[in-house]
């Protein structure tokens, strides 16, 4: 019995001296949201495959060292197995900011990289590249100006693909469409990457 | 007597250490194909996320404003569960807690896996606890 008291009053002493230290280094300090808050959580960013932009099955025309292929369902110097149609990603703002947004090239270092997997002979003409649309009119101030890439045969960029998307309904959704300069020693095979959509708010 | 008053004393640690608690609601969409983006701040939206695409992400810093450390334990719960981890200096984690020190800032990203999950609207909770780092000496 006496033990246990002895502990009871260590516990309160315990207790106590917590309690004191709890509010002496707290004072002045202790404001919500202080610590974490949410106004620096100004960054979204969402992955798309390339899947959903389906180019079918083709090679590159003998005539030429490499085709263009665009998701827009043009192309050049590619000869076209199975048809491809036109197709985009859409990219809308459903929050109440303007967005900046920017398209980048996920798991590869390069086009060639992509296309090869190695160096080849043809590959230094690889790229993928991005161009960007008003889905619906008066969308974005600041669209890319023509195809940018993303990857070229020995590196990858970020690439501005709208400086101020807007928030307004009607007028705040963008294509983008994917353009591909496949090299005619391509490896062989089914081929997909992600591109990584960024959005920071203004 | 003896065990509860053990008890009394691990409550009253884990109580009294606790400096800020933050529950931050989160959610997504998953859509046919269609990227949409929300950045306002009542929730922490991943916004409209295509089917089967490769997930998405919100980044995050935390900044230790106290003058002295702390450590931080993040967590998430909710529908949102088992497809949420976060992301420090590349590695995944489930839950993470690190310590911050006084002034110091963490970036980290919170990400969304929608791999195999079928359309539709999920949501759940992000909790951040900020506690006082006893150093015994």
């Amino acid at each position: 019995m006496r033990y246990s008291v002895i502990i009871l009053l260590i516990v309160l002493i315990v207790i106590l001296g917590f309690k004191f230290l709890d509010v002496e280094s707290v004072t002045g300090n202790l404001v919500n949201d202080a610590v974490v808050t949410l106004t620096k959580v100004s960054i979204a960013g969402i992955q798309l495959s390339d899947d959903s932009i389906g180019f079918g099955s083709g090679y590159v025309d003998r005539a030429c060292n490499n085709a263009t292929v665009i998701s827009n369902g043009t192309n050049s110097c590619w000869v076209n197995t199975t048809e491809y149609l036109a197709d985009g990603h859409e990219i809308i703002n459903n929050g109440t900011s303007f967005l900046n947004i920017t398209a980048s090239l996920s798991g590869f270092t390069d086009a060639e990289e992509f296309f090869c997997g190695t160096s080849c002979d043809y590959t230094n003409v690889a790229s993928i590249g991005v161009y960007s649309n008003n889905f619906e009119s008066n969308s974005c101030l600041g669209l890319t100006s023509d195809v940018e890439n993303i990857g070229d045969y020995n590196s990858v960029s970020s690439v501005g693909i709208c400086d101020y998307l807007d928030f307004v309904d009607n007028s705040d959704s963008i294509s983008v469409y994917v353009q591909l300069h496949v090299p005619i020693d391509v490896a062989v095979g089914n081929k997909s990457f992600l591109i990584n959509y960024e959005a920071s708010a203004y | 007597m003896g065990i509860f008053s053990i008890i009394l004393v691990v409550f009253f640690l884990n109580e009294f250490t606790i400096l800020n608690v933050e529950v931050y609601p989160v959610d997504a969409y998953i859509v046919e194909n269609e990227v949409g983006f929300n950045l306002d701040t009542d929730k922490i939206h991943f916004g409209n996320v295509p089917l089967n695409s490769g997930g998405a992400y919100r980044q995050m810093s935390i900044t230790n404003v106290y003058d002295e450390d702390v450590k931080v334990f993040l967590s998430d719960s909710g529908m949102i569960n088992e497809f949420v981890y976060f992301e420090v200096d590349g590695e995944n984690y489930e839950n993470y807690n690190f310590v911050l020190k006084s002034n110091e800032t963490k970036d980290y990203k919170i990400v969304f896996k929608n791999e195999n999950l079928p359309l539709g609207y999920y949501d759940g909770e992000i909790k951040i606890v900020v506690r006082k780092l006893y150093k015994f000496n």
